[in-house]
């Protein structure tokens, strides 16, 4: 009996034990570091741009464009870095003309050997309150936010604003820009390659006649140079209103080949298709874009091979439930898939989350097999506020990164990095 | 009239039932007269009419047993003996004899017979000051940016249980209880002045096991203290944020936000606990008032789903950090001895 009562009574003291001490038994599932989600910014707009992952560090830069930190509310250069869980590391801003008197917007983020390449643009705003016009800037950043090297590409009389930077195999940088007289609606593509001590190479303008805008330039492996831009022109399969452009120039920037692309299927209806990201991969090169067709938006992916020959435009139609979307940035799986992020413009609630709530423009995950027909999956994120995805990374992992901004309303926005399973989702 | 009638006969039942009584406190009076006489053989007969009327008040029931008892033990009927000491524990269940006056073989009788309650029914009722620990931080922002502090709230809880002495002063306890506890985390993001109050409120059911060691068990005039330890299996009936809003672009309000539902909390958890308390006496059932520290031994939140919600996650910018709930309740309650007097076992063949 004493012994019973021994058992028992020590039984008992060993629970109370583990419970006064706050032992906790469990603390199983994701793990800080497997994901996340992370707003960046300041009291005012922060809207992000572009993302990169640092390898050797494994962290993450993001880029993007701010007037939290301005004092008249005039946009600065955001640069912020992230550790892999993240967690801000180290922040950055360029506001080039000191005291607010430039406005300084970035569009694209490069990440090279233990450096990365930041292009925008910047306006000078005179006395009188008066943009002046704009010039490239770009930066060359080492990992730990130092500045390298900096500069602006002006032209008098002239806008010209970066679209794109990278840098080349001989260790140049190449940047693709878009130029237009003050007075003129005409816009022409302009690219310049120069060393990191500001040599110039050469520079060109693009010859062709119409409107062009730079979207993105990347190298192929035979040394061209291949150009993502939008252009009011047609050619074999441009079917009126703006068409996506596929250039290829040589590696003195002389015009090889050009081509635009268009949606067929408007019949007698003018189809804008605007492409807004061109990426390298392993068939070769992908652009993806959307269509305006009748005020909705319907992205597209042109796909083309390793020997820049060129196939069509493929729709991306059939996503269930949804219409209106817009696809802002592209990666491909190792099976091929097309991973992309951008924005639903006007997200169909599904039947659980028919709770009457607006939902507002939400952050679009989407990911279709290599015809862009079918294996369809898509996600989104976001509250009531006008949200978008700008950039997205595969990691070795296997999850995704997408980088975008998010809207808390009344001018507020914040940008955001979420890291996702391969499914787009939070879990 | 009816009136007057319905008045003279409560009038005359009490003066009935107070004569009767007066006559059967005189035959108590006669029977102890008799058996201190030695003349024990007609005092059964006579107590016998004014046991079957209850005309003994309770403290007079206790003699007029417990001197049919002695009646019957001297001669030498045992089995009516047993009888009347049943009877006698019945209406004073934990009967106390007094070595200066009752004859040893009362005593030999009475060690006998199970004297103990077989069990207590407890309830209590009281308030609970609920305290989150963190485990592992999450946030929407950088931890050099975020400034996160908890608030405890209070809350209240009841149970019931049902509790048995072993020996020594130990005794256990399985209850069940229902508590509902809050507590409140202020998120603020200094660098976007984002501002997020949240207010975590949860209805809890909870089957508490505990062991309980009473110091100076016996003792049956002043307050017993006491200390315990147990486990409980904890079921989380509701989980909400109520009342919970972030400040920092357009306001956002979020009230009665389900957490179960978006399977954002563990249901299931466990706790471990200990307190102490005091028990005073109320005759055999006592008044108790205990204070407990109690703390989850699971994650209070579903690690899985903590990104699921846009309403939480985008809409009040708030993640949930990875929790073990603390508790700490006081609770004042009242004991009630359950007793089934009868012949213990190993003596039931004697």
């Amino acid at each position: 009996m004493r012994v019973r009562l021994f058992l028992f009574n020590g039984l008992y003291a060993a629970l109370i034990l583990l419970g006064a001490s706050g032992c906790i038994l469990d603390s199983e599932g994701p793990q800080p570091d497997e994901i996340f989600v992370k707003f960046y910014g300041g009291e005012g707009t922060d809207e992000l741009v572009d993302v990169g992952h640092i390898a050797s560090e494994d962290a993450y830069i993001l880029l993007g464009n701010s007037n939290s930190f301005s004092p008249n509310g005039i946009s600065d250069i955001y640069l912020v870095k992230t550790d892999n869980e993240g967690n801000l590391l180290d922040e950055l801003r360029f506001d080039l003309g000191n005291n607010d008197s430039t406005s300084d917007v970035a569009t694209s983020l490069e990440v090279i050997d233990n450096q990365f390449l930041v292009v925008g643009s910047t306006e000078t705003i005179n006395v009188n309150g008066v943009f002046e016009n704009k010039k490239i800037f770009y930066a060359v950043v080492d990992f730990n936010f130092t500045v390298q090297s900096s500069d602006t590409i002006s032209i008098d009389g002239i806008d010209i604003e970066g679209n794109d930077i990278i840098q080349t195999s001989d260790g140049d940088l190449l940047i693709l820009a878009t130029t237009g007289e003050l007075t003129d609606v005409e816009r022409d593509l302009y690219y310049i390659k120069f060393s990191q001590d500001g040599i110039v190479d050469w520079e060109r303008t693009n010859p062709l006649p119409g409107t062009d805008v730079g979207v993105s330039i990347i190298e192929l492996e035979n040394g061209d140079f291949a150009i993502c831009a939008l252009t009011d022109r047609t050619s074999v399969r441009g079917y009126g209103g703006i068409n996506a452009l596929y250039l290829v120039v040589n590696d003195l920037g002389l015009l090889k080949n050009s081509l635009a692309f268009g949606n067929s299927s408007g019949g007698s209806t003018i189809i804008d298709d605007i492409p807004t990201k061109m990426i390298q991969d392993a068939a070769g090169a992908t652009i993806i874009g959307n269509s305006l067709i009748g005020g909705v938006e319907e992205p597209f992916v042109i796909p083309l091979n390793a020997n820049g020959a060129i196939d069509s435009l493929r729709p991306l139609a059939n996503i269930p439930n949804q219409s209106d979307i817009v696809v802002a940035d592209v990666v491909r799986s190792l099976n091929g898939d097309y991973i992309m992020t951008g924005s639903f413009n006007n997200y169909v609630l599904t039947a659980e989350e028919n709770d009457n709530t607006p939902k507002g423009q939400q952050i679009l995950f989407l990911r279709t097999d290599q015809l862009g027909t079918s294996n369809l999956t898509s996600n989104h994120h976001g509250d009531g506020f006008n949200d978008s995805g700008e950039a997205i990374l595969q990691l070795p992992d296997g999850q995704i990164l997408i980088g975008g901004t998010i809207s808390f309303g009344a001018s507020v926005t914040k940008m955001v990095l979420m890291k996702v399973n391969s499914s787009g989702e939070l879990l | 009239m009816k009136k007057r009638i319905l008045i003279i006969s409560s009038a005359l039942l009490l003066l009935s039932y107070n004569y009767i009584s007066a006559q059967c406190t005189q035959v108590l009076n006669r029977a102890e007269d008799e058996f201190e006489a030695g003349r024990i053989l007609g005092i059964p007969a006579l107590l016998q009419e004014c046991l079957n009327t209850d005309g003994f008040s309770k403290e007079e029931t206790i003699r007029a047993h417990k001197l049919l008892t002695q009646v019957y033990i001297f001669s030498d009927q045992e089995s009516k003996a047993e009888e009347s000491m049943i009877k006698l524990l019945k209406v004073d269940p934990e009967h106390q004899l007094d070595e200066n006056f009752d004859p040893a073989e009362l005593f030999y009788l009475y060690e006998k017979f199970r004297v103990e309650p077989i069990f207590r029914i407890g309830m209590k009722l009281g308030g609970n000051l609920l305290t989150p620990y963190v485990i592992n931080e999450y946030s929407a922002f950088s931890p050099e940016f975020s400034n996160r502090s908890y608030t405890s709230a209070a809350g209240f809880n009841a149970e019931l249980s049902v509790e048995r002495h072993f020996a020594l002063g130990f005794e256990g306890s399985l209850g069940l209880m229902f508590r509902s506890s809050k507590y409140t985390v202020d998120n603020r993001s200094d660098s976007t002045g984002i501002l997020s109050t949240i207010n975590d409120a949860q209805s809890w059911a909870k089957i508490p096991l505990l062991a309980r060691y009473n110091f100076n068990y016996g003792n049956r005039k002043g307050p017993i203290p006491y200390v315990m330890g147990g486990v409980s299996f904890d079921y989380l009936l509701k989980a909400q944020f109520v009342d919970s809003n972030r400040q920092g672009g357009t306001q956002k309000a979020s009230n009665n936000y389900d957490l179960l539902s978006n399977e954002e909390r563990n249901r299931i958890n466990f706790s471990g606990f200990v307190g102490g308390g005091v028990k005073l006496r109320t005759q055999t059932h006592f008044i108790t008032i205990e204070g407990r520290y109690e703390v989850g031994l699971l994650n209070y939140v579903n690690p899985d789903n903590r990104f699921n919600s846009n309403e939480t996650v985008y809409g009040l910018s708030y993640v949930s950090d990875d929790l073990s709930l603390g508790f700490l309740s006081i609770t004042v309650g009242y004991t009630r001895s359950i007793y089934n007097p009868k012949k213990k076992k190993k003596f039931i063949n004697q």
